[in-house]
């Protein structure tokens, strides 16, 4: 059997299992032993909680210049899951989300709203924009992969 | 040349309420820069880093701090009576150093004031891969303590401080800043001085003209930055005249009937 160890292992087992089942249900071949295989497949050893254990959080810091989605991202940082995959300052070309809208649609999941009832002055200035922290799962990765570019 | 020849104008004390920095590249003669640098390297190979110590440890410094232009801008600025501060610091980034994060030097003094200036001479030219300082132009007036800003990352409207060897940075001393990693292959410094005001102004210490008062207004009221809200737009105008109204005559309210007023005015 094939090495089951990492998420994209133990999908394709899946996936394999799924075809030959099909096949086999067609030919009224499917047996016990097959969804043995299956049960197998899926303990926890080789199966979704390690895959839910090798997922990472990606972090998506987008500061926005007010609290609306829609509004003008004025900063972000982009913390990946791996050594050395903090954003770091001064390293940053391309800027791909203009608005936090536009992160949402391209998958990221919004984990803090910035708070309408924080203190304020109305004659001071202080922080910068209004922080948004967003989450992502990555497939996993494996240790010392480069994140993704 | 006399410093009185370099004191600034009207419109580049303008530009630095606004912005909070000016660069300068006073004139050295050849080869100068590159000297400080070998001296430098040298004390820091040696003796390591002097702390307060490196204006005496490298007698070249005291000719760029002494420099006419850079001394005409600092006077523009603080007045006449310039006093450098005892805490001095030569910043070294070696290849492969990390970056630092978003901060103020200190806890921030902000708002109308301008009592103390940073001010930063780098003796060798400076890549976008030798760990650059970076800085955010336009947030001098914020109070934000630096433990808040240890979310940010990067931001659209930073500066990155790409410089030829020589150049000097005048920096309002609440500027945010941050050093970028250095991916170069040698060693980037920064030397980092600090001068303060020693006495109130009362007029203007710069080449004032009362002509220039209506297009600096302008400016203050129409230049928005383009990361602030309309909200700290307003209060980045009312900053910007209490400055300049400040800087000319130690109030930071307009004289009596001052074309200026209005502007307050309106925005209160």
């Amino acid at each position: 059997m094939a090495s089951n160890s990492s998420p994209d292992a133990w999908k394709r087992l899946c996936q394999a299992w799924l075809c030959e089942a099909r096949a086999k249900l067609q030919q009224d071949a499917l047996r016990v032993e097959d969804l043995d295989q299956l049960a197998q497949i899926l303990e926890p050893a080789g199966g979704s909680d390690l895959h839910r254990d090798q997922r990472r959080q990606r972090l998506l810091y987008l500061h926005a210049s007010d609290p609306s989605i829609t509004a003008q991202v004025i900063g972000m940082a982009l913390h990946e899951p791996v050594a050395g995959g903090a954003e770091a300052i001064g390293q940053r070309d391309q800027w791909p989300y203009p608005t936090v809208h536009e992160a949402i649609q391209d998958g990221w999941q919004v984990i803090n709203i910035p708070n309408q009832l924080a203190r304020f002055d109305d004659r001071d200035l202080d922080i910068l924009g209004y922080e948004f922290v967003l989450q992502k799962w990555s497939d996993g990765y494996d240790d010392g992969e480069s994140p993704p570019g | 040349m006399t410093m009185a020849n370099h004191l600034l104008d009207d419109f580049t004390i303008r530009d630095f309420i606004i912005s909070g920095h000016l660069v300068l590249h006073p004139a050295f003669r050849p080869g100068f820069h590159e000297n400080v640098y070998a001296d430098i390297e040298a004390l820091y190979s040696t003796q390591g880093n002097p702390g307060n110590g490196i204006y005496e440890a490298v007698p070249r410094l005291r000719e760029v701090f002494e420099h006419a232009e850079l001394n005409g801008a600092m006077q523009s600025l603080l007045g006449e009576d310039i006093v450098m501060h005892h805490h001095r610091h030569g910043h070294l980034s070696r290849p492969g150093d990390t970056p630092s994060w978003w901060h103020q030097d200190d806890v921030n003094q902000r708002d109308y004031q301008i009592r103390r200036l940073l001010v930063m001479y780098y003796p060798q030219d400076v890549s976008a891969e030798m760990a650059p300082t970076i800085i955010m132009p336009g947030t001098q007036y914020r109070n934000a303590p630096t433990s808040r800003m240890r979310s940010y990352g990067n931001l659209r409207d930073q500066k990155p401080l790409i410089v030829e060897a020589g150049t000097v940075v005048i920096a309002h001393y609440d500027i945010w800043h941050a050093r970028a990693v250095n991916r170069g292959h040698c060693n980037r410094y920064m030397m980092k001085f600090i001068f303060d005001r020693s006495g109130e102004p009362a007029i203007p210490s710069w080449n004032h003209d009362p002509a220039n008062e209506p297009e600096v207004r302008q400016s203050f009221i129409h230049t928005r930055l383009p990361f602030e809200s309309q909200t700290d737009h307003y209060k980045q105008v009312t900053i910007r005249c209490k400055v300049w109204n400040w800087l000319k005559s130690g109030s930071p309210q307009p004289a009596p009937g001052a074309p200026e007023e209005t502007v307050i005015t309106y925005y209160r």
